[in-house]
């Protein structure tokens, strides 16, 4: 194999990845680095351009609090956020991390005015609300904007593009303190080390842990973008650092194959959706999801119990669930009845139904093509999807971080090595975005500004540490760097031992490693092959299964860089499938119906309405569970 | 350019493709059954590249580092002052 060059970039703030979260934290820790005159440096694994979840655009900006009053309705508060957010979420969140993004959020959204994203205006010049925390937006080019103005901030002689991270690095004189990280090109020979004061991982969610439902082409026609592979959890869990809440995936219910979200549809359209029959599905199985009061009796109802509808009037023999977007044109044609304006409110209609999916997911609006459904015409049929980690969604996942001063609970000062907002439990890690765990409903604006929150933090803590240089040795590095790139080393020694190198015995490729992982959870740890629902007994398999995982990660071999990234995205997603199905094991209570089920633990149990959180001892292999108490601030 | 479906799932026949311009997208959707239906969405209210985000705004204070205020708060956000905790 020939030898990789070895770059070392020393920085101050180091900052990985370059989706939502990673161009607001470029964008402040700019702001707040230049007149200390610290250096901040941003890698990402794609182009930052079209890169994380919002790379083909989104048609909503899903949180906004509209504090100065200016949206068209639905004015609220940080309160009447978290209290709506906790809800969502079965009565479990970080309250305070969930009020901190609330009150920054609407500043991040002006900022995207101002630097040119469409925003929907009425005539008075306020936003338009769909929903109570969505603004509508013409979002095709919404990464484009938000990356440009990160690249404007720092400079694109700091951003590294096509680097591929797969290890954070700890500091040899310090060993629980976080002192950069460590990675690939996925285009040159090349392996890059970044020696930094303060990193913050911003990698993103993880998709394809779970088996998606599509198993050909479609196989990575997941929400959100395939590509998001688990960095963010695996590197923070491998540095030491606590993760929360890894057994709440989110199951997103969508336009069937295609993903299209449905949001806007039920939001701004108010869309009836029906089952196969006709009837109403949403609200129609009272005697089996009150078992999930007080919070499946809130408005608006949780998203589990919205799923858990769907899946009980499959059971039922209801399926398929229908999106009567037809039902639009014929409410349109009863209420507006001047044929002209009819003529107007029914192209209206059209433009922005097509609109949400053009501006974000493309392939929904071909699949009405392929099938021949104008949605002003016929249905669309609704499923759930497969379960992914975004900790910005709807779910819960990510790293144990320090809150606000002000805002975070007393009680868990004690779990941080030093009180900076969004440093993990690790010295000098800081996450954002899907990695900041148990805060959810950020979505893509309130992971903009999350980025934001980490970058200020980092920043101070780089300035109060202007003395610490990284102590990392050559012996480490070149250990690491054998690490990275044994694949590769393993495909040319044992190659030639068959006639075709794709089947052989002494070793595995990354596409199999990652069907044999999908396999495991999806038949063990609660995937959609078992409707979500898994066992204490059925994750012991799980656990013995992924044991054998990890062991065969030595035995993973690449042909070429692009495979040797397949081969860490595989890698990175077996971490974070052991971390969810450790937590779901510790998990006794079905508490998010329609997220997963413990099939022998069917209720809802306030006793065990904690926070359950893993971490794991790189140097002696063991894995812990600790329980954090949930301590509200509202 | 010229697209189709994921194979695994969509019949064959149908596109959508796209046009983009600098501040503007077309988009070209081709059913099936021959239908075609078109439309043109905005992208951006500014030129391409002419994004500063730190302008207009005053320059970072150190002794800033200690509060809670990000980039442009609160006045950015059309509020006297950041929520907290009553």
């Amino acid at each position: 194999m020939r030898e990789f060059a070895t770059e070392v970039v020393e920085t101050d703030v180091l900052i990985l990845g370059g989706g939502m979260a990673g161009c607001g934290a470029a964008v402040e820790a700019a702001y707040w680095a230049k007149p200390l005159g610290l250096k901040v440096t941003l890698v990402e694994k794609a182009a930052i351009d079209r890169s994380g979840p919002v790379a083909m655009g989104l048609s909503a900006l899903n949180t906004y609090m509209g504090m100065d009053g200016k949206v068209t309705h639905d004015s609220h508060t940080p309160e009447d956020f978290v209290k709506y957010a906790a809800n969502d979420q079965m009565g479990l969140t970080r309250q305070d991390l969930v009020y901190d993004i609330a009150r920054h959020v609407d500043s991040t959204v002006r900022h995207f005015d101002k630097w040119g994203l469409p925003i929907w205006k009425d005539e008075a010049g306020n936003y338009v609300k769909s929903g109570a925390w969505q603004v509508m937006i013409s979002g095709e080019s919404y990464k484009v904007i938000v990356a440009e103005a990160a690249k404007n901030a720092i400079g694109m002689d700091n951003i590294y593009e096509r680097v591929f991270i797969t290890h954070l690095l700890k500091d040899e004189k310090e060993p629980d303190r976080v002192c950069g990280a460590i990675g690939f090109s996925v285009r040159e020979e090349k392996i890059y080390v970044f020696k930094a004061k303060a990193t913050i991982a911003l990698m993103g969610g993880a998709v394809h842990v779970f088996r998606p439902r599509s198993q050909g082409e479609g196989f990575g026609r997941s929400w959100m973008p395939p590509f998001l592979a688990g960095a963010a959890y695996a590197t923070i869990l491998q540095a030491g650092a606590e993760l929360t809440q890894m057994d709440v995936t989110l199951v997103p219910p969508r336009f069937k194959d295609a993903y299209g979200p449905v949001g806007t549809f039920f939001l701004l359209f108010k869309t009836p959706a029906t089952d196969a029959y006709g009837g109403p599905y949403v609200g129609a199985y009272g005697s089996e999801t009150d078992k999930w009061a007080p919070y499946s009796k809130l408005k608006p109802c949780p998203t589990p119990v919205r799923n858990y509808e769907m899946i009980l009037a499959t059971k039922e023999g209801k399926a398929p669930l229908m999106m009567h977007t037809e039902k639009v044109t014929d409410r349109i044609k009863k209420e507006v009845t001047d044929p002209k304006e009819q003529k107007k409110a029914l192209k209206k209609f059209e433009n922005e139904a097509w609109e949400d999916f053009l501006d974000m997911t493309i392939s929904g609006a071909t699949n009405w093509a392929a099938h021949n459904v104008d949605p002003m015409e016929k249905p669309m049929e609704l499923q759930l999807g497969d379960p992914v980690f975004i900790g910005s969604h709807a779910c819960l996942c990510g790293a144990w971080a320090c809150g606000a001063p002000e805002l975070m609970p007393a009680q868990y000062k004690a779990d941080f090595p030093a009180q900076y907002n969004c440093m993990t439990t690790v010295m000098g890690l800081f996450t954002a975005g899907c990695g900041l765990g148990a805060s959810p409903h950020k979505f893509s604006s309130g992971s903009h500004v999350s980025g934001r929150i980490a970058a200020k933090s980092a920043v101070k803590y780089a300035n109060d540490k202007k003395g610490y240089t990284p102590t990392l040795s050559d012996t480490t590095i070149g250990k690491l760097k054998e690490t990275v790139l044994r694949p590769l080393a393993l495909y040319e020694e044992k190659s030639a031992y068959t006639t075709v190198p794709d089947v052989n015995p002494n070793y595995i490729s990354p596409h199999n490693f990652l069907f044999r992982l999908q396999k495991i959870m999806g038949e063990y740890a609660g995937g959609w092959e078992t409707n979500y629902g898994t066992s204490d007994k059925m994750l012991e398999t799980a656990l013995w299964k992924l044991g054998f995982c990890e062991e065969d990660i030595e035995k993973i071999a690449v042909k070429n860089l692009h495979e040797l990234m397949r081969a860490w995205e595989a890698i990175h997603r077996l971490w974070v499938a052991e971390a969810c199905a450790r937590t779901r094991l510790a998990r006794k209570e079905s508490r998010w119906p329609g997220y997963y089920h413990k099939y022998d633990y069917m209720k809802l149990d306030e006793g065990k309405k904690h926070f359950i959180n893993v971490k794991y001892d790189a140097d002696k292999k063991e894995w812990k569970v600790i329980e954090r108490p949930m301590i509200p601030i509202i | 350019m010229d697209v189709r479906g994921y194979a695994d799932f969509m019949p064959l026949g149908a596109a959508s493709t796209p046009l983009r311009g600098s501040e503007d997208i077309m988009w070209t959707i081709t059913f099936r059954d021959g239908r075609i239906k078109r439309f043109k969405y905005p992208t951006r209210t500014t030129p391409e590249g002419s994004i500063k985000p730190l302008e207009g705004f005053s320059e970072a204070k150190v002794a800033d580092l200690a509060n809670q205020f990000l980039l442009g708060e609160p006045d950015i956000m059309g509020v006297k002052e950041l929520p907290t905790k009553k």
